[in-house]
C-alpha cells in the first residue's frame, strides 16, 4: 500500500511537469530575416515507416466507444492554430493557403419555417478552389501574383521509435518565392504521447523557436 | 496519499495572472477595417468575431464584416404553401414558407476579386483574430488579434493575451475570456 501511494504521489507530480521538447532553428548564413506578407500552407502528415492510418487521427478511434471529443480528420486541426498565432506574433502576416479561393464559390443560404412555427436554416458553400490544393509549383506563381514573399509549409512526420513506440517530429520552413530556397527551417520532435497532446505540444514548441530566433523580444517567458 | 493529493491539487489551484503582450507598428492611421474569419481550432468563432468588431467599432473604426456583403446581385425565390383541409366537421389550415437566397457574399469571392472590391470599398486595414490552446500543465489559452494595412500587410498593432485555463471549462469560454483579455491589453 505504501509503495502504491509513493507511485501515485510520484505519477502526480510527474504529471504538473512534463518534458517539453525543444526547437532547433536553421537559419542560412547570409538570410535576413524578413517580416512580411506570406502564404502559409495547412499542416500535411507524413507516415514515415507506419501505418498511413496514424496520419488520420479520427480514424484511430474506429471500433471503440466514441471519445468524448471527436477527433479530427487531421493533424493540422491541432497544429496549426498554435502556429499561425506564434507565426503572426513573429510579425509575419498570413495569407491561409486553405482559405483563398481561387474561384468564386457558389453559396445558398435557406430558411423554413413549418406549419408548427418551427424555424430551420442552412447554408451550402460549393465550389472554389483553394490555393492549398494546388502543386507546390503554381504556389508559389499564385504567391508571386499576390505580391507575398515567401511560403511556409509544416509537415507532420510519424516514426518508429523502437520498443513499439512512435515519434513525431514537426518541420516548419520558410521557403523563397523568388529562389525556392528556405531561409529558415524550424524543427521539434518527442515521442508521440497522444494524438492531440504531442501535436499540441509541438506546435508550440516551433512557434517559441521561430520567436526566440527572429522575434525574442516578443517570446513569453517560456522554456522552448 | 495526502501527498498524491497535494500534488494534483498544485496542478489546478491557483492560476497565474494573465501574459499580456502589445505591438505597435509604424504610425499611421486606419479607419475601415475588415474582418477576416476567427481561427480558433476546435472552437466555435463567431461569437468571436462579434466580440472583436464591437469593441473595435466602439473606438471608432469602422468595421466591414465581409459575411454581411454580398459580392454579386443575389437571387432571391419565396415558396410559401398553405393547406386547407375542408373534408372534416372542422376545416384546418397549415402554413410553411420557405427562403432561398443564392450568390456569393464577399467572402466567398476568389482572392484577387476580394481585394479588389476591399481597395473599392476604402477599406484600409485587415483585423486578424486567432485563438489557439497551449498543450502542458496548467493548461493555457492564446488569443491574438492583428490589425494590419491592406496594401502593404504591415503591422498597425497586434495584441497577445495567454490565460492559464480550468480543464473543467467549455473551449470557448476558455477563448472568449483570452480574446476579450487582448482587447484590453490592446486598450492600454
Amino acid at each position: 500500500m505504501r509503495r502504491l501511494t509513493t507511485f501515485a504521489s510520484a505519477a502526480a507530480l510527474v504529471g504538473c511537469h512534463q518534458a517539453v521538447p525543444h526547437a532547433i532553428v536553421q537559419v542560412p548564413p547570409g538570410d535576413e530575416y524578413a517580416a512580411g506578407a506570406v502564404l502559409v500552407m495547412p499542416t500535411t502528415c507524413v507516415p514515415d515507416g507506419v501505418m498511413p492510418e496514424l496520419c488520420a487521427p479520427a480514424t484511430l478511434t474506429a471500433g471503440q466507444p466514441a471519445p468524448l471529443v471527436a477527433l479530427p480528420a487531421s493533424y493540422a486541426a491541432y497544429v496549426d492554430p498554435t502556429l499561425r498565432l506564434k507565426l503572426e506574433f513573429a510579425g509575419y502576416t498570413l495569407a491561409e493557403g486553405a482559405a483563398m479561393r481561387l474561384e468564386t464559390g457558389e453559396r445558398t443560404d435557406g430558411q423554413t419555417i413549418d406549419g408548427t412555427g418551427a424555424s430551420y436554416s442552412s447554408t451550402a458553400i460549393t465550389g472554389g478552389q483553394t490555393v492549398a490544393d494546388l502543386p507546390p509549383s503554381e504556389v508559389r506563381v499564385v504567391a508571386r501574383s499576390l505580391g507575398l514573399g515567401g511560403v511556409i509549409t509544416s509537415t507532420f512526420t510519424i516514426s518508429p521509435a523502437g520498443f513499439g513506440e512512435i515519434r513525431a517530429d514537426l518541420v516548419v520552413t520558410l521557403w523563397d518565392v523568388e529562389s525556392s530556397a528556405a531561409r529558415w527551417i524550424v524543427r521539434c520532435g518527442e515521442r508521440m504521447y497522444g494524438y492531440r497532446e504531442t501535436p499540441l505540444r509541438l506546435a508550440n514548441c516551433v512557434g517559441n523557436g521561430i520567436l526566440a530566433a527572429l522575434t525574442p523580444g516578443n517570446l513569453i517567458g517560456e522554456a522552448l | 496519499m495526502v501527498l498524491a493529493l497535494v500534488g494534483v491539487g498544485a496542478c489546478s489551484a491557483e492560476k497565474m495572472p494573465p501574459t499580456i503582450m502589445l505591438r505597435r507598428g509604424a504610425p499611421a492611421p486606419v479607419k475601415r477595417v475588415a474582418i477576416l474569419p476567427a481561427e480558433c481550432g476546435s472552437t466555435l468563432c463567431k461569437g468571436i468575431d462579434a466580440i472583436v468588431a464591437a469593441e473595435l467599432a466602439f473606438r471608432g473604426y469602422d468595421v466591414v464584416d465581409l459575411d454581411r456583403i454580398a459580392a454579386l446581385e443575389r437571387a432571391r425565390t419565396e415558396v410559401q404553401v398553405h393547406d386547407q383541409d375542408a373534408s372534416g366537421p372542422t376545416a384546418t389550415s397549415t402554413s410553411s414558407r420557405t427562403v432561398t437566397v443564392a450568390g456569393p457574399m464577399l467572402s466567398d469571392v476568389d482572392v484577387w476579386t476580394l481585394r479588389a472590391e476591399l481597395a473599392a470599398m476604402g477599406v484600409d486595414g485587415v483585423v486578424r483574430v486567432r485563438t489557439a490552446e497551449l498543450e502542458g500543465r496548467p493548461e493555457r489559452v492564446e488569443a491574438l488579434i492583428r490589425v494590419t494595412r491592406s496594401h502593404d500587410a504591415s503591422l498597425v498593432w497586434a495584441a497577445l493575451c495567454e490565460v492559464e485555463v480550468s480543464a473543467l471549462d467549455m473551449p470557448d469560454e476558455n477563448a472568449e475570456r483570452a480574446v476579450r483579455c487582448a482587447l484590453a491589453g490592446a486598450a492600454r
